[in-house]
């Protein structure tokens, strides 16, 4: 046990070294921090007849709008659409290398001769996906959150946090995982690659509904993630009390996500096992 | 020790690349030399436990190779290079080291810190530890390869192919690295290149097609040759009448030849030592004449 555990620690933090050395990581963090940090000056700018602030202000004044709330909607609309966008569509793509990587790259093989259990290796790597991510969204929220209290003004900061931990972690445990553990049997990066992108497409093609949230099971069970993508389109900028952003719903999406990127795992590693014993 | 017995090893397609193979390895620097195709790397792959074999047993300091706890127990054992060493590209020399050793199980840091870096120092990379391995040479990534394989003080060190690749010099030093290792560990080299084995070895196997053709010392196999190795100078025709031709050396006005076999009472030759190369060549022609 105690090997294992070592093992998977020092698998988790090496696959985040090389996820975030890789660059490709490191870019698509960049990328949405600078676009969503970049929001905060447009929402604070001069635009027609106002700044969204001036809106906001008029809108609570005439309609009786709770302000802050209203704010905190405009931050996670304007936020969540790339971020949740980018976590749901782009992290896999990033990520499907994961585990063909190995195979590519000829150290498979010395791996193998390790004392290292098949089941240690894939919850390793899937972690290090998971943690990796973890930290480029962290990177994100602050410097977004930081941007957006200096150019627009105080925001709920909880529910905020929620979207980008609770919403953007569930994304990246969901389907950052099963995009590597998807694409575990290929031999190659682009192979890997390219099946994902396949299969992503295959399911919004096939569960387009679910991106309103309203597809059932198979909305849950989608890798597109509609209700947990759609969660800001619930907030209530009306109502008393602030609506938590990790609902009922997103406990559920959760448990369903996590149901299948179990049973994915259990079948990967029933396939690997079985190709070992038949090397 | 190591026991193979009746090992064989078919692949799919029905390619046979160990055919009832039985071997017995003791303490210290073991040869197994063999052409391209005769099965060294398929018998390395079975005793590091990569790949299992069609059937017959192999046991590894005791461990029972058929299991997969015996294969795990085996594994910690051992050490391992693999004839084509894939490296994690934007690791650095130090931080692979680290990376293998937790995987092998040198859980404690200030142990892992420790073996690091007498290794480093072992194969002369201590300079280059901090650098990302895709910026290293060929003859720094075998060094780095051999460095893994020798974490966790192994009891077994497999090393396939290591000097493929190497100029002269890293080949020297290579082989004189593994020599050093072979006072800590068994070592088993497999190698096409004879060379490797005559300097370092004192004990080898020779197989062929999947089988061993030849068990015994080095001397032993120098000895079989003997009396059969010699220098023919000619002014062009290459000799011919059975003999085999082991190297050919153009002199300014001539070609010398160092053949095998019996020369005719006709040519001028002259009976040369026998060489380990020697040995070898002759089994095989030996071999491949009687197959």
């Amino acid at each position: 046990m105690r090997l294992a555990v070592s093992q998977l620690s020092g698998i988790i933090v090496y696959e985040f070294r090389m996820h975030w050395r890789r660059r490709s990581l490191l870019v698509i963090t960049l990328t949405m921090t600078v676009i969503t940090a970049a929001l905060a000056l447009v929402t604070a700018s001069e635009v027609g007849q106002g700044s969204v602030r001036q809106l906001i202000d008029r809108l609570v004044q005439e309609q009786g709008v709770r302000g802050a709330e209203m704010l905190t909607f405009t931050i996670l609309f304007a936020t969540w659409a790339p971020v949740g966008a980018a976590l749901a569509f782009v992290l896999p793509i990033l990520v499907a290398d994961t585990i063909p990587l190995d195979q590519q790259l000829g150290t498979r093989e010395l791996l193998d001769s390790l004392p290292l259990s098949i089941g240690v290796y894939l919850i390793g790597k899937t972690a290090g996906v998971f943690v990796a991510a973890i930290a480029g969204i962290v990177f994100a929220l602050a410097v977004t959150a930081v941007s957006w209290r200096l150019a627009v003004g105080p925001y709920d900061l909880i529910s905020y946090l929620q979207m980008w931990l609770l919403g953007g972690g569930t994304l990246v445990a969901l389907n950052g995982t099963l995009a590597a553990l998807l694409a575990a049997g290929q031999p190659t990066r682009r192979r890997a690659v390219v099946l994902v992108i396949l299969v992503w497409g295959l399911a919004m093609v096939t569960v387009g509904g679910a991106l309103t949230g309203d597809g059932g099971v198979a909305s849950y069970l989608s890798p597109v993630r509609g209700p947990i993508i759609m969660r800001y389109t619930r907030f209530d900028a009306y109502s008393s009390t602030p609506v938590m952003f990790f609902s009922a719903d997103m406990a559920q999406g959760l448990a369903i996500g996590l149901i299948e990127v179990a049973l994915v795992a259990i079948v990967v590693w029933a396939w690997m096992r079985r190709r070992a014993q038949r090397a | 020790m190591i026991e193979v017995h009746n090992l064989t090893k078919t692949y799919a397609g029905g390619v046979r690349a160990l055919v009832g193979l039985n071997l017995e390895i003791g303490s210290g620097m073991f040869g197994l030399v063999g052409p391209n195709g005769a099965g060294k790397t398929t018998l390395m792959r079975i005793l590091a436990g990569i790949i299992q074999p069609t059937s017959g047993t192999v046991r590894v300091f005791g461990h029972d190779l058929s299991t997969a706890a015996g294969r795990m127990a085996a594994k910690t054992l051992l050490g391992y290079l693999p004839q084509d060493l894939g490296l994690y590209p934007n690791l650095t020399g130090r931080e692979f080291l680290d990376y293998m050793a937790i995987l092998k199980g040198v859980t404690e840091a200030g142990t892992r810190r420790r073996q690091i870096e007498r290794l480093l120092a072992d194969v002369r990379l201590m300079d280059v530890a901090d650098r990302k391995l895709k910026t290293y040479s060929g003859g720094m990534k075998r060094r780095i390869g051999v460095a893994q394989a020798m974490l966790g003080d192994p009891k077994l060190l497999i090393v396939d192919e290591p000097t493929v690749g190497l100029d002269p010099e890293e080949r020297v030093r290579f082989r004189n690295l593994l020599s050093e290792m072979a006072g800590r560990c068994t070592i088993i080299l497999s190698t096409h290149i004879v060379e490797d084995i005559s300097h370092s070895c004192n004990d080898l196997a020779v197989i062929g097609q999947g089988r061993v053709l030849f068990r015994g010392a080095p001397a032993d196999l120098i000895e079989q040759v003997r009396g059969h190795v010699w220098a023919i100078t000619t002014s062009g025709d290459r000799p011919t009448q059975g003999l085999a031709v082991v190297s050919t050396l153009q002199l300014q006005h001539s070609i010398q030849y160092r053949v095998l076999g019996m020369p005719a009472p006709t040519d001028s030759a002259l009976a040369l030592e026998p060489s380990l190369e020697d040995g070898y060549i002759w089994l095989m022609r030996q071999h491949n004449g009687s197959a």
